[in-house]
């Protein structure tokens, strides 16, 4: 059985009511433990949505979801929700509202107290997940007097601390500053690599969906693509007509590419994949010179 | 060219004279040129969003002058408000700030705060709507039923409805699709140019900044560390990244073709610029292969 398991997943928030605005339609997908998955749509198409079945903030209006082995359900126990939450962990875009405690370390134990973990453990919890973000030097900070960037990883210490299978990244890295940004892309592709915790990352900035394993593109609440990096980025006029576009290495061989130089592959992702190919294209029409 | 806007020795302390005190700008000196689109780039705390509030008097220096058209704007700091009305500042995520009954009063608040009449009111609204582009239909609606792009759009139309002179923006694409960033990136040069207005703005993104600023403004710690036009900016990878930041990747990409002997010129920065210049190397071959 796959991780997440959804079938003719939809949802329509105040169904029922005239006031119903079908926010996702017929969703069919697996997600494998483990994986590494960029969530693209535009503002709207039903991203976040999609996120808030996956933890049980919202429940499947039609369809049929399953979750770390569970089925998704209103008639679930408490204690099913409860043990779907403590596999997905999410954090959310603004730093400033996850933070809840008067010291780093106070703030990552929340979680995992909460769930009433006893205390040498919660300790070696708390301490193991800010070495994993990088934070330990400021277990005893007050959360402002940090970065965003390092706020984030607080947040993400507080969720690792419970030791869920799944992270899903709400557009987390949208408020930060570039360095913020990579500190936390390092941040999830680490636990990701090295303690095998699936990770869905919802962005709007291409150039970290590339890095992904896979990418899943919504549009107006519907799958649109589903397939590798490199799949999703060769499709550029289909992108581009829902609102997206390339990583600016992509949209760089896509203009040669329209203005008449074919023999550029269509699919770079990377900064060097496109310098190769157009160092490549450069020596070919200058007899290998250079 | 003519500084529309100058900061001359700017200082500026949070909580001055408590144990919390905090500088946030240090001896900051600045011009912004009429009719440019100017971007300010910087890490978190370099100081851009003290300093974005400088420019219309929403805070006053610890030290040193903001002058427009060359006119200290705190000569006399009852007429404060007259400068906040030629200089339009949209804060970060303005759209918390829609406060009345409908879109319509909402984006007429300031003209009539401005003692315009209600007709003069009632077009300025209808001006302001339709250039962010939100349609009529929209205008009697409450704010808070609009979609969260639409309410960005809604909020800054609330700021063009004064027709500043100069329009300052902190991070007015944040959160966006890209689509949804190019729309209102692009609405701030079209105003630039409809209005021959000055534009400031602030982001994270350097691609959005390559593309739509004529020049930049770079902080590090509360201090200018540089200024200049963006192929001027960008030219410099090792210093941008001294301050936490980086290039756009195309600038990368073209630096490192020069590096390797294609012989592009210096300070490409967007992805328009650099095609350009490959096609014209190259482009005479493109179709023969």
């Amino acid at each position: 059985m796959s991780f997440i398991e959804a079938e003719h997943v939809s949802f329509t928030y105040d169904d029922g009511t005239p006031e119903s605005v079908p926010a996702l339609r017929d969703m069919t997908l697996t997600i494998e433990e483990r994986e590494y998955v960029a969530v693209l749509g535009h503002n709207g198409s039903g991203k976040s949505t999609f996120a808030k079945l996956l933890n049980l903030i919202l429940l499947p209006t039609e369809g049929k979801l399953s979750v770390a082995g569970h089925t998704v359900s209103e008639e679930m126990s408490e204690d099913d929700v409860f043990a779907v939450r403590r596999q997905v962990g999410m954090v959310f875009q603004n730093p400033d509202n996850q933070m809840v405690a008067t010291t780093v370390e106070e703030d990552v134990a929340f979680g995992p107290e909460n769930l009433g973990i006893p205390h040498p453990e919660l300790a070696e919890r708390v301490s193991g997940a800010l070495e994993c973000v990088g934070m330990s030097a400021f277990a005893r900070h007050a959360p402002h007097q940090l970065s965003g960037g390092q706020k984030q990883r607080v947040a993400i210490a507080g969720i690792i601390a419970m030791m869920p299978r799944c992270i899903v990244f709400d557009e987390s890295t949208a408020m930060l500053d570039p360095v913020g940004r990579s500190e936390v892309m390092a941040t999830m592709e680490k636990l990701n690599r090295e303690q095998g915790i699936t990770i869905i990352h919802i962005t709007h900035y291409m150039e970290e969906a590339a890095r992904a394993n896979r990418i899943i593109v919504i549009n107006d609440g519907e799958l649109f693509m589903d397939g590798t990096p490199r799949e999703v980025f060769s499709r550029a006029e289909e992108l581009r007509s829902v609102g997206l576009e390339l990583t600016q290495s992509g949209e760089l061989i896509h203009e040669l590419r329209l203005a008449g130089m074919a023999d550029l592959p269509n699919d770079c992702l990377t900064e060097d994949e496109c310098v190769e190919a157009i160092l490549r294209a450069y020596r070919a029409r200058n007899g290998g010179a250079s | 060219m003519k500084n529309i806007l100058e900061l001359s020795h700017v200082s500026y302390l949070y909580s001055e004279k408590t144990p919390f005190e905090m500088q946030a700008l240090h001896d900051v000196s600045v011009g912004f040129e009429e009719g440019c689109v100017t971007g300010i780039i910087g890490h978190t705390g370099s100081g851009k969003s003290t300093l974005v509030q400088m420019l219309n008097g929403l805070l006053r220096p610890s030290e040193g002058q903001v002058l427009l058209n060359g006119e200290d704007i705190w000569r006399k700091p009852k007429e404060i408000t007259s400068v906040r009305y030629r200089v339009g500042l949209v804060m970060q995520y303005p759209e918390y700030q829609l406060f009345d009954e409908t879109v319509r009063a909402d984006i007429g608040f300031a003209p009539r705060n401005m003692g315009l009449s209600e007709k003069e009111t009632e077009e300025r609204v209808r001006e302001a709507a339709e250039f962010v582009g939100l349609s009529e239909s929209l205008l009697d609606k409450s704010p808070f039923d609009l979609s969260g792009g639409q309410k960005r759009r809604a909020a800054i139309a609330g700021v063009l409805a004064m027709r500043p002179e100069v329009l300052v923006l902190d991070e007015p694409a944040a959160g966006l699709d890209p689509r949804g960033r190019q729309e209102i990136l692009g609405r701030l040069q079209e105003y630039r140019r409809e209005r021959r207005a000055s534009v400031i703005f602030v982001s994270h993104s350097m691609e959005d900044m390559a593309h739509y600023c004529d020049r930049l403004l770079v902080l590090n710690h509360g201090e200018v560390l540089m200024q200049g036009t963006v192929s001027e900016i960008f030219c410099d990878a090792e210093k941008i990244r001294s301050a936490g930041l980086f290039v756009p990747q195309v600038a990368t990409v073209a630096d490192r073709l020069r590096r390797a002997g294609v012989p592009l010129p210096e300070g490409l920065c967007t992805v328009e610029s650099v095609s350009r210049e490959l096609l014209s190397l190259l482009g005479k071959g493109g179709n023969a292969q």
